[in-house]
């Protein structure tokens, strides 16, 4: 083995973890650090395409892919079922490790100490079935997984064709209701919705008040999301862009 | 074969290169005639691939070494253009000994000078610049191994990143009379170093036509002359002519 190899393997042996609650599973996990490599890749793809750089929208999508393989790399025993409301509490573990405090526009946030408080809040939410007219909805927190599925799926359309940026936030309305339903039944007809290309043309044949519920049950669930990220001296949100990493 | 040697006296030891023949030099002018970054820092890493070191030369000593390179084959002496007048600098007083080494420490590691002007990326710069792990010298470690090293430590880019950049504001360096400013830590060194090196390629394709001309020399011969070797050859060649020009202009006096 060489000297390297051995100082590797040294600092491996003394390489200190992170433990982070997971709320979806109301337990602690085990969490990797960041890497440089992994801080790199966030800076470089969200800094380095001038697309990306220049809206906030994708690059938000492509910080939220990064942190995807991140997560699913660093946690030591990943679930398929983690979520996006996990997500916050992981995101803010990673960042902590780096640095106990963020301050944006002057608002300091003790990450350790929302980390803390999180174990404390209530889950409130759960999968759910919704009736819309003869409609029924099923629909659920999407997984980490799903979350990915979809954002890529929007990502290659606006940086492999020329679509225009102009459609990308009504697009983003149809993307999100894919990530959470699951299954759409009128009468005794069920389809499950995948997330694919084909289930998202299908949504869009639906009349937008009939997923008035839908978008209902995701600003509940964002809503939660931005209450694991909330300060715990103010009511200001720690906002998990790819600037939590740059700045 | 018994080659040409030049001894570089830096501070950590004499390095040797082996004198650039006019044939090279040529070639060397026409990698440099590219305005991109990346085809110049490879042809200067191509030159100080001749290099013969005990060591791991840094960008302050591979900057030493190239203006040494430049001297041996253009002379030590820069003449620029000032306010309508010619002014010559020396570039060896101007350029040499001038730059110390930059270092910080971030946790349990020390960081210091890179070995290279460019870097791929942020991360790539970081592990340029690492130097030691809890006083473990690890100046020797590749690249790769020191980018191995950097991860497992899990430190915040952007910290190092600020560090890096903090360097670069504070080595900016005016030399020549206070009209140009340098600064070893910014790529931008590269074209400097670029300017004072290359000679213009009409002028050089024009000395060497003079030279198969009036010294009897086939176009492989070039490999074998540097070009102030050449030079001294045409010289002589030219004092020479004078002078048997003057011993018959005497005789048609008398």
């Amino acid at each position: 083995m060489s000297e390297i190899t051995s100082l590797i393997e040294e600092i491996k042996k003394s390489k200190k973890n992170i433990q982070v609650f997971v709320p979806s599973i109301g337990s602690t996990v085990t969490l990797n650090p960041i890497t440089l490599a992994q801080q790199s890749k966030i800076i470089e793809t969200v800094s380095g395409d001038f697309e990306i750089a220049n809206n906030p929208i994708l690059a938000l999508l492509e910080f939220n892919s990064i942190t995807f393989n991140i997560i699913k790399n660093n946690v030591v025993e990943y679930q398929p079922i983690f979520n996006t409301i996990d997500r916050v509490n992981f995101i803010i573990a990673l960042k902590s490790y780096l640095d106990r405090e963020v301050v944006v526009d002057d608002v300091k946030f003790d990450l350790p100490e929302i980390l803390k408080r999180n174990q404390t809040l209530e889950y409130l939410i759960q999968d759910d079935m919704l009736a819309s007219g003869d409609i029924s909805i099923e629909v659920s927190v999407p997984s980490l997984e799903t979350d990915n599925i979809v954002n890529n799926l929007l990502l290659r359309k606006y940086k492999t064709s020329n679509s225009q940026n102009k459609k990308l936030l009504s697009d983003v309305y149809i993307f999100e209701a894919l990530k959470f339903i699951d299954k759409i039944s009128i009468g005794n007809h069920s389809q499950i919705i995948k997330k694919d290309i084909k289930s998202l043309n299908l949504l869009r044949e639906i009349d937008i008040m009939t997923l008035k519920p839908v978008f209902d049950y995701i600003n509940r669930v964002r809503e939660l999301e931005e209450t694991y990220a909330k300060n715990t001296v103010d009511s200001n949100i720690l906002d998990l862009t790819p600037d939590i990493f740059i700045s | 074969m018994i080659e040409s040697k030049i001894p570089i006296n830096l501070i950590r030891g004499t390095v040797y290169f082996k004198e650039f023949s006019f044939y090279e030099y040529k070639n060397i002018c026409k990698m440099l005639i590219s305005d991109d970054i990346y085809d110049i820092d490879k042809c200067f890493e191509t030159i100080l691939a001749r290099i013969e070191a005990s060591f791991s030369l840094n960008i302050i000593e591979k900057f030493e070494c190239l203006v040494n390179i430049r001297n041996s084959i253009l002379g030590k002496e820069l003449i620029l253009n000032l306010d309508e007048r010619r002014v010559t600098f020396d570039l060896s007083s101007q350029l040499l000994n001038l730059i110390e080494e930059a270092e910080f420490t971030f946790g349990d590691c020390d960081f210091k000078t890179p070995c290279f002007f460019m870097h791929s990326s942020i991360q790539h710069a970081a592990a340029d610049y690492l130097y030691s792990y809890k006083g473990r010298d690890i100046s020797n470690a590749t690249l790769d191994e020191k980018l191995q090293i950097l991860n497992t430590l899990d430190l915040s880019i952007i910290k190092l990143a600020s560090e890096v950049e903090r360097i670069r504001e504070q080595n900016k360096i005016s030399i020549l009379n206070d009209i140009v400013d340098i600064n070893i830590y910014d790529t931008n060194i590269l074209y400097f170093l670029k300017n004072i090196i290359t000679s213009d390629l009409m002028d050089l394709y024009s000395f060497e036509y003079q030279i198969l001309r009036h010294l009897n020399l086939k176009g492989n011969d070039l490999q074998y002359y540097t070009y102030p070797e050449l030079k001294i050859k045409i010289n002589m060649l030219m004092k020479e002519k004078e002078e048997k020009q003057n011993s018959s202009n005497s005789r048609s006096i008398e």
